[in-house]
């Protein structure tokens, strides 16, 4: 399926190729029965570079969550091709993981149990794994809770540990499947904040790319190097937007006007200014026809 | 690494005082509240047992047909005293002892092959729930006749009897698991053994569990049967034998240790599942 004739990056070079490249790509999923396979996402094309922090926005069934699946190496690519770090995503891979939407921690390991997970799974637990695992712990403030079970634990204590197992690992991609969405509006804030100052303050802001989809687009604000617009299903890139906010970021950032502005930018190009959805759309997106067959 | 959050379980609030002396009555019976089932259900078998004595003292029933608690209490003495009852426990101990192992070593894996393999689960779908549906007693002549009356044959009996709830439980624990296991597993790329040790196992633990008790209570009952129909010890043959010999109060005390193993077993059985599926929520 993947065709490799891409040219490997030069000896000696550092990094010049982007870290991730997305080249006419279309996800979807097999038709039921004899259907027409479902087209998820339609002739995507941009490219992330190392260590930036991405969001995905878009309405719902965009297709934004089946491409961060196709990321983590749980979805088929279905035509085009989608490279990390120059090789093409067969599967799921050890350099990456995933924060999910559900915290889908195992209710039989306690706190602890579920942040090592990652790292117990690729068989590398060793001495360093499991200091960072305690260290990663109280990172996102769950120290006096690491021997509790999951059950015992609120709904956004939930999402830092799945938060954490993420981090354990030490991703070169972090994804982040809009962890925060099932939460009431005042924990999302906080967990916002928090993954912002972890992002800023660790080191992993710098070794890491980071992808988040959303669906909330103040939060895509706060927290992305650059905000990536998808449109309504079958999703495509509406707009790419590099938000210069300066970093680190506070709280407060958000009641600042280049915030509101973002803001304001974004939601026009969701929705139309004047509710002028669909010619802003059509007037760029060729015709849907044979590509969808190839897949 | 950075620093620690201040802690968001701890307000602090306008005004705090100290926490006053917090009284929640627990239940309305207090203590009892708490060890009710216990302390009611002793209550039960005790009257259940008065019932009978005063039944039998007062004439109601016959007592050479029927027996008393007070008679069943003497015979058991004896029994244990000359030691008489110690070969039917240990024939029918074994056999059921033998016939668990079986059962678990077997029927855990099959289930699980059968949970994962849904071509082999569907081939084998209509068989299971025959065997699972026709009484197995139907087979003893057959079993006999295969296999003759040796210890083998009633080990083989008493698999038959028990081991399919815990093939249909465990391939329904394998089933149901949660998607969210599953894909956190492969997010991870976790290897095959560590993903059945560490993810489907534990997953299906409940299910596996409740097979187990399935199995267990099964089997007591086709070890008495098939002590009925084809052995000349166990505790099966001892009650039938004593009661053909009209010795109610032996017969009774023959029932009796069985009641309280198979009490013990089904206790034996909730510990482990407290301590082994205490995350569960059938608790």
């Amino acid at each position: 399926m993947p065709e490799t004739m891409r040219a490997p990056a030069a000896v000696g070079n550092p990094p010049v190729t982007p870290y991730i490249e997305v080249d006419h790509l279309y996800l979807g999923y097999p038709g039921k029965g004899r259907g027409e396979p479902v087209i998820a996402c339609r002739d995507l094309n941009f490219t992330i570079d190392h260590g930036e922090f991405v969001v995905l926005v878009g309405p719902s069934g965009c297709g934004k969550t089946t491409f961060l699946e196709s990321l983590a190496g749980l979805a088929q690519v279905g035509a085009g091709e989608l490279r990390i770090g120059g090789k093409p995503v067969t599967g799921p891979g050890r350099d990456r993981s995933l924060v999910f939407q559900s915290p889908s921690l195992f209710p039989w390991r306690d706190v602890y149990g579920n942040v090592i997970f990652g790292c117990q799974a690729q068989g590398r637990l060793d001495e360093a794994a499991k200091a960072r695992a305690t260290a990663v712990i109280e990172m996102v403030g769950l120290g006096h809770v690491a021997r509790r079970r999951p059950q015992e634990l609120s709904g956004g204590m939930k999402q830092r540990v799945n938060l954490a197992r993420a981090l354990v690992t030490e991703p070169r991609l972090l994804l982040l499947d809009e962890p925060f969405g099932a939460l009431d509006a005042q924990t999302r804030e906080v967990l916002q904040d928090e993954l912002v100052r972890i992002w800023q303050e660790s080191a992993m802001g710098r070794s890491t790319t980071a992808v988040f989809v959303t669906h909330d687009v103040r939060e895509a604000v706060l927290l992305a190097d650059r905000v990536i617009v998808f449109s309504k299903p079958p999703g495509r890139v509406l707009e790419d937007i590099r938000i210069d906010l300066p970093r680190p970021r506070q709280s407060e950032v958000r009641r600042s006007q280049p915030f509101t502005q973002y803001e304001e930018r974004i939601l026009s190009t969701l929705y139309g200014r004047q509710h002028q959805i669909e010619p802003r759309s059509d007037a760029t997106a060729p015709a849907w026809s044979p590509e969808n067959k190839a897949g | 690494m950075a620093t620690a959050l201040p802690r968001d379980d701890v307000p602090v609030g306008l005004g705090a005082t100290e926490t006053p002396q917090l009284k929640f009555a627990s239940a309305r019976f207090g203590w009892l509240g708490n060890h009710g089932s216990l302390v009611f259900g002793t209550l039960g078998v005790v009257l259940l047992l008065a019932a009978w004595q005063i039944c039998a003292v007062t004439g109601i029933v016959d007592v050479h047909i029927s027996s008393d608690p007070s008679q069943v209490v003497q015979e058991e003495i004896t029994l244990f005293g000359n030691g008489t009852i110690w070969g039917p426990i240990g024939n029918t101990a074994a056999e059921v002892g033998w016939a668990l192992v079986i059962i678990i070593v077997v029927g855990i894996p099959l289930g699980i092959i059968l949970g994962r393999i849904s071509a082999l689960r569907q081939m084998t779908d209509p068989i299971v729930s025959i065997l699972n549906s026709v009484p197995y007693v139907l087979f003893l002549p057959l079993i006999i006749f295969w296999f003759g009356l040796g210890e083998s044959a009633r080990v083989l009996v008493v698999v038959w009897a028990g081991i399919l709830p815990l093939i249909i439980n465990t391939t329904a624990g394998v089933r149901n698991i949660n998607v969210d296991y599953l894909r956190v597993g492969r997010v991870f790329s976790v290897s095959r053994p560590r993903f059945f040790a560490s993810i489907l196992l534990p997953a299906a633990m409940p299910f596996i569990l409740t097979g187990v008790r399935l199995a267990v209570a099964r089997a007591l009952v086709g070890a008495i049967v098939v002590e009925f129909f084809l052995s000349s010890n166990g505790l099966g043959y001892f009650v039938q034998n004593e009661t053909s010999n009209f010795q109610m109060s032996a017969a009774m005390a023959g029932i009796t240790v069985m009641a309280i193993a198979a009490l013990l077993l089904t206790r034996l059985i909730g510990v482990v599942e407290k301590r082994v599926i205490s995350w569960s929520q059938v608790h």
